[in-house]
C-alpha cells in the first residue's frame, strides 16, 4: 500500500473577514475566508464608506482604488459623449493599473470623439498588450476599417480636404466592463458557476465577462474553498478578492484502492458507508479506522493517523475474497431474523458473508413459519434466498383445548378427592367397629367417584395430549427460492481507458 | 349353571399394576381399593344369584350344617316362585352362589317353595322342601332335594323328588312347616315333621310308610296340644308354620321333642311339645304353653340362655314379646318352666317375627338376638333391625345387650329392606376345606356367626363387636381367615 503525503505549512494563521462592495467597497464577513469586490458605481448600489479593515487585514490597493476612480470618471464622460476627456481617464487608469481593458475603452472613446487616428493607436496597442484577447480578431478588423476611412481616396480629381467618410460606417461598438478576480494565497484554481465545467482560470486574474451572473469559485489545496456571486457589466469594474482560510484543524485524505468502487467505512460500520473509492475529504486529526469492503473481495481496515493541516494520500490493496455471500430477500423478507448456522447474523434484507461449504440457514418472522434448510455457497458466489412465507396457524383452538384439559384434570382432582374421603371414612368405621356391610353405598359410590375421577383425568390428559399436539403443530414449512450468483470483479485496463472488469453467472 | 363369585375383586394383580402404570401418570384413582374395603367389612351384603327372584332373596333361609365344601353355607327358598339357591362363604368371606333353574322343579309346577329343612346327618345333604300351595291351590307338596355334594361347584338340576308321605299331597298347606331332628324310631337316623293347615305327621326315619299323622287336637296334661294352623291370619305369618324339635327334657330315650306353633288370628296362640308315641305311628302332648297373644308361637329359638349347658327355649309373640323358657332340664318331662319376665318392645312394630339363639359376646351362653323386620330405623320405615339381649342371673330378666350388640341393622338403611326377616345362626369352619375331605369341621375350627336375612338381600356378620366366640373358648375380631 502506497501513502503519500504532502504537506504545506500555512504561512497566514487568520485573515480579516470583510467585502468590499461596489467602487468604495464594502468589507464584510463570510466564513474564515476574507473577501471583498470592487466595481465602477452603479444605480443600484449606493457607495458606502470603506469599512476600516481589522488589523490583520491587508491594506487597500492604493493603485487599483485610483484606476477604479478614473474608470468611474472615464465612464461617466463616456456617457455624457464628452469622448475624449473619457479617453484621458481611461488611459489615466491604466496608468495606475495597466488593464488591458482600458486601453481598449480609450480606443473606443476616441473612435467615438472621430479622433480615428488615435483610435487606431489605442487598439493597436490594447492588441499589443492583450494579443490572446478573445476579440483580438475583431479588434484587428477595426482597426483595418479605422484605416480604410483615414486613408485618402484614390480617385483623381478628388478635391483635397474633403471629409472623410462617416464613422457611421463602422460597427457600433461600446467600452468593456472589468471584473478583477484575486485571492490569498494567489495561484488558487477558479471555477465559475459549477467545479464541474471545469477550471476556469487561477488568480490573479482580470478580464471581461458576460454581463449576467455568476458565480466565482475558488479552491485551493490546504485551503478551505469558498465562492463568490458576482453581476459583471459592460460599464462597471468588478474587483474580487478572497482570501482562503486555511484548513489547518481538519486533514485532508485522499483513500484509493486498486479496486474503484470500494465502500469506505470511516471508524464505524454500523452507520453505513461515507464514500466509495477514491474518496477524498477531510477528517479529523487523530487515529482513524478506515474499512474497505468490495463484493468479491476481502474486507480490509486500516489504521491511519491524520494530522491537522495535512494532506495524505492512502492506497489501500484489496485482495480477492475466498468467501460467497447468503442474502435473504425478497417480498415480506423485512424484519425476518436470520440465523446462520445457529447463530444470529442479521435482520433481513441482508447479505452475509459466510464460508464456502454447506451452511444452516433459518430465517424466522413472527405470525410465519420458519424457514430452515442447508444451503451450499461456492466460493466467490450470492446465495440469494428468496422466503416465501407461509402463515403459522392459530393456537386458538389448542389454547382452548389446553384450558378444557384443565378443567377435566381439575374436576378429576375434586371427584378424587371424594373418592378418597368414601374411602377413608370406610375405613375408619371398619377401624372403630361398626358394622358396615359389603354393600353399604359408600362403596360403589366411592368406586365410581374413582371410576369418574378416573375418567375425567383420561379425558383430560387426552386433551391435554391433544393440545400439546395443537401447540407443536405447525402449518407447511416456509420454503425459498434459491438462486446462486457467482460475481467476479477485476481491474482492468484498455489502450483508452482504465477501470474494473465485473462478471457474473446468474 | 356356573357359579356367580361375589365378595372378592375379579381384577387380577397383574391387572391392577397395569392400571395403576397407566393410571400412574396422572394421578388416577384406584376404584378396585372399594372391592378390597369391601373384602374388609365387617358383614357380607349378600345378593341373589342369577335365575333366583331377587324380590325375596333372604325371606326364607337355612343355615346348612356343613359347609358344602366351604366355610359356610345356606339355602334360600324363594315366596315368589320355585326358586331355590345355594350360597356358599369361604373362609375370606368370599361368596359364592348358584340356583336352581326354575325347570328342574317340574314337580312344584312353580310354586313357592317356603319351607326347607336339612334332614339331619345326611350326606350328601339332603334337603326338605314345602310348596303348601302348588297351583296357587290349597293343597301342597313335599320334597327332597340332594346337593350336589362339596365337590360341585354349583348347584345341580334334577334332584327334586316328590315325598309321598301318608298325608297324601292333595292335603291343604301341606309342607306348610317343616322340620327334622330325632324324635324316634332307628337312632340316628333323621325323623321328619312335616306340617300341613289340619294335620301334623312325622315320618319316622325318612320313610314314608312310617308316618305318624295327626288330624285333631293331642290331648295333653294340661291342655290339648293343636296340630291344626288357622288360616285367617295376616298372609305373612301363613308362608311358613312354626315347628321345630329340641331335647328340652331329659328323655331317656334320648330322643328330642317336637314343638308345633299355633298361631291364631284373635285367640291367643298356643305352643305344643309334642313326642313321638309308642310304636311310632301316633304324637302325643307333652305339654301344652298357651300365650297371651294371637301371634305367641310364631318363632322358637332353642340355646343355652343361662349358661348351664342345657337348652332353653324362647318363644315369640310378635308384633311385642319374646317370653323367655330356662331350666327344663331340670324338670320332670311335661312340666313347663315359668316364664322370665317378657322381652318387650314398646315401639316394635314386628318385634320378634323371628329370632335365634347365639353367642355373639364370647361369654358363656348363648343370646337371644330378636328381629322387627318392619322396625324403622334412620327413618326409614320397615328398615328392619335386629336387637340382642341376654339373660342377666342377678335379676334372672332378659336384658338388653351393650352396643354395639344391643343393635343390628343395615348401616344405611333402607326402607322396606325388611331387615331381619330371618335371623339365624350360621356355622363357620375355618378348616381347610380340602382337608377336612367332606368331613365335619373340627369344633376347635367351628363358630356360629350371624345370618340376617332381608326382603331381598343377606347379610352375613363376619365380625361383631370386636370379639367372636369360638367354642374352645377363646375369641377372635373376625372368624375371617386373612
Amino acid at each position: 500500500m502506497m501513502q503519500t503525503v504532502l504537506r504545506r505549512r500555512a504561512s497566514v494563521r487568520r485573515l480579516g473577514l470583510g467585502l468590499l462592495m461596489g467602487v468604495c467597497g464594502v468589507w464584510g464577513s463570510s466564513g474564515s475566508s476574507v473577501a471583498h469586490a470592487e466595481a465602477a458605481p452603479s444605480t443600484d448600489t449606493p457607495a458606502a464608506a470603506p469599512v476600516p479593515a481589522a488589523a490583520s487585514t491587508p491594506a487597500p490597493d492604493i493603485d487599483l482604488q485610483g484606476a477604479k476612480t478614473e474608470f468611474e470618471t472615464a465612464q461617466n464622460l463616456f456617457i455624457r459623449e464628452q469622448f475624449d476627456d473619457a479617453a484621458g481617464h481611461f488611459l489615466a487608469a491604466f496608468a495606475r493599473k495597466p488593464f488591458p481593458a482600458f486601453l481598449f475603452n480609450a480606443a473606443v472613446s476616441y473612435e467615438k470623439a472621430r479622433n480615428l487616428e488615435k483610435a487606431v493607436e489605442f487598439f493597436q496597442k490594447y492588441l499589443d498588450r492583450d494579443p490572446a484577447a478573445s476579440d483580438a480578431a475583431a479588434v484587428k478588423v477595426r482597426i483595418d476599417a479605422i484605416k480604410t476611412i483615414l486613408a485618402p481616396p484614390p480617385a483623381i480629381g478628388a478635391t483635397p480636404g474633403t471629409a472623410p467618410a462617416p464613422i457611421t460606417a463602422l460597427p457600433a461598438i461600446e467600452t468593456k466592463g472589468l471584473v478583477v478576480i484575486d485571492s490569498k494565497p494567489q495561484g488558487a484554481t477558479i471555477y465559475l458557476d459549477s467545479k464541474t465545467k471545469g477550471v476556469f482560470a487561477k488568480t490573479p486574474w482580470q478580464g471581461s465577462l458576460e454581463s449576467k451572473p455568476v458565480k466565482v469559485i475558488l479552491e485551493a489545496k490546504g485551503f478551505k474553498s469558498d465562492e463568490r456571486g458576482i453581476n459583471p457589466r459592460s460599464d462597471k469594474l468588478v474587483d474580487v478578492y478572497i482570501a482562503l482560510s486555511e484548513e489547518h484543524f481538519l486533514g485532508w485524505v485522499e483513500i484509493v484502492s486498486n479496486v474503484p468502487g470500494a465502500e469506505v467505512y470511516i471508524d464505524r460500520k454500523d452507520i453505513g458507508a461515507i464514500g466509495k473509492t477514491p474518496f477524498t475529504g477531510h477528517l479529523k486529526p487523530g487515529k482513524h479506522t478506515v474499512f474497505l469492503e468490495r463484493m468479491g473481495f476481502k474486507a480490509v481496515q486500516q489504521e491511519i493517523d491524520v494530522a491537522p493541516g495535512t494532506a495524505t494520500q492512502h492506497m489501500i490493496k484489496l485482495d480477492k475474497g475466498d468467501n460467497g455471500w447468503i442474502n435473504v430477500a425478497g417480498r415480506g423478507a423485512y424484519g425476518a431474523r436470520v440465523s446462520i448456522d445457529k447463530k444470529v447474523v442479521c435482520t433481513a434484507p441482508c447479505r452475509t458473508e459466510v464460508t464456502p461449504g454447506v451452511h444452516r440457514v433459518v430465517a424466522q418472522k413472527a405470525g410465519f413459519e420458519d424457514y430452515d434448510a442447508e444451503l451450499r455457497v461456492d466460493r466467490n458466489a450470492e446465495t440469494l434466498v428468496e422466503v416465501q412465507w407461509s402463515p403459522r396457524p392459530s393456537k386458538r383452538a389448542a389454547w382452548t383445548t389446553a384450558s378444557l384439559a384443565a378443567a377435566f384434570v381439575g374436576g378429576g382432582l375434586y371427584v378424587g378427592y371424594l373418592s378418597n374421603k368414601n374411602h377413608d371414612a370406610i375405613n375408619d368405621d371398619i377401624k372403630n367397629n361398626v358394622g358396615i356391610d359389603s354393600n353399604d353405598p359408600r362403596f360403589s359410590r366411592g368406586k365410581w367417584e374413582a371410576i369418574g375421577a378416573d375418567v375425567l383425568f383420561g379425558i383430560g390428559a387426552l386433551l391435554a395430549i391433544s393440545s400439546t399436539v395443537s401447540f407443536l403443530s405447525h402449518g407447511p414449512d416456509s420454503v425459498a427460492a434459491v438462486d446462486q450468483r457467482v460475481v467476479g470483479i477485476a481491474p482492468g485496463i484498455s489502450s483508452d481507458s482504465a477501470g474494473v472488469t465485473a462478471w457474473g453467472r446468474f | 349353571m356356573s357359579p356367580v363369585k361375589e365378595g372378592q375383586s375379579g381384577v387380577s394383580t397383574r391387572s391392577r399394576t397395569i392400571m395403576a402404570v397407566l393410571w400412574l401418570g396422572v394421578g388416577a384413582c384406584n376404584w378396585t381399593k372399594f372391592s378390597d374395603d369391601a373384602d374388609r367389612a365387617p358383614v357380607r351384603s349378600i345378593g341373589s344369584p342369577s335365575g333366583f327372584d331377587s324380590s325375596d332373596f333372604g325371606k326364607s333361609l337355612l343355615p346348612l350344617s356343613g359347609g358344602q365344601g366351604s366355610a359356610a353355607a345356606f339355602i334360600a327358598t324363594g315366596f315368589n316362585g320355585s326358586h331355590l339357591a345355594l350360597v356358599k362363604v369361604d373362609d375370606h368371606g368370599g361368596v359364592t352362589s348358584a340356583a336352581v333353574s326354575t325347570t328342574a322343579f317340574t314337580d312344584t309346577e312353580s310354586s313357592a317353595v317356603t319351607s326347607v329343612a336339612e334332614i339331619a346327618g345326611s350326606s350328601p345333604t339332603l334337603l326338605l322342601l314345602g310348596t303348601p300351595t302348588v297351583r296357587d291351590k290349597d293343597f301342597g307338596r313335599v320334597y327332597t332335594y340332594q346337593l350336589p355334594g362339596p365337590a360341585v361347584a354349583g348347584l345341580g338340576d334334577g334332584a327334586v323328588t316328590t315325598l309321598h308321605s301318608k298325608l297324601g299331597e292333595m292335603d291343604s298347606g301341606l309342607g306348610r312347616g317343616l322340620a327334622t331332628g330325632f324324635v324316634g324310631g332307628v337312632a340316628g337316623t333323621a325323623d321328619l315333621i312335616i306340617g300341613g293347615d289340619n294335620d301334623l305327621a312325622v315320618v319316622v326315619d325318612g320313610n314314608p310308610e312310617m308316618t305318624a299323622v295327626a288330624t285333631v287336637p293331642v290331648p295333653g296334661p294340661d291342655g290339648d296340644c293343636e296340630v291344626a294352623y288357622e288360616h285367617l291370619q295376616d298372609p305373612r305369618y301363613l308362608a311358613r308354620r312354626p315347628l321345630a324339635t329340641a331335647r328340652l327334657w331329659a328323655d331317656p330315650a334320648g330322643v328330642q321333642q317336637i314343638l308345633v306353633g299355633s298361631t291364631h288370628a284373635g285367640t291367643p296362640g298356643k305352643v305344643g311339645i309334642m313326642a313321638l308315641g309308642p310304636g311310632g305311628t301316633t304324637l302325643s302332648c307333652l305339654a301344652s304353653i298357651t300365650g297371651t297373644q294371637p301371634k305367641f308361637g310364631h318363632a322358637f329359638a332353642v340355646g343355652d340362655f343361662d349358661g348351664d349347658g342345657a337348652d332353653d327355649l324362647a318363644i315369640s309373640a310378635p308384633p311385642k314379646q319374646v317370653l323367655v323358657y330356662l331350666g327344663w332340664s331340670k324338670l320332670p318331662i311335661g312340666t313347663v318352666p315359668a316364664p322370665l319376665a317378657p322381652v318387650v318392645s314398646n315401639t316394635g312394630v314386628d318385634f320378634g317375627f323371628s329370632i335365634t339363639a347365639l353367642n355373639v359376646d364370647g361369654l358363656p351362653g348363648d343370646e337371644l338376638l330378636i328381629s322387627d323386620p318392619r322396625a324403622t330405623v334412620g327413618g326409614q320405615a320397615n328398615a328392619g333391625q335386629v336387637l340382642g339381649f341376654k339373660y342377666d342371673p342377678a335379676s334372672a330378666t332378659m336384658v338388653s345387650l351393650a352396643a354395639p350388640l344391643a343393635e343390628f341393622s343395615d348401616h344405611a338403611p333402607e326402607s322396606d329392606a325388611a331387615f331381619g326377616y330371618t335371623v339365624n345362626g350360621l356355622n363357620f369352619c375355618r378348616t381347610d376345606p380340602a382337608s377336612l375331605a367332606g368331613g365335619p369341621c373340627p369344633i376347635s375350627d367351628l363358630s356360629r356367626i350371624l345370618l340376617v336375612g332381608a326382603s331381598n338381600e343377606v347379610f352375613v356378620y363376619f365380625r361383631v363387636g370386636s370379639n367372636i366366640p369360638m367354642p374352645t373358648g377363646a375369641t377372635a375380631p373376625d372368624v375371617r381367615t386373612p
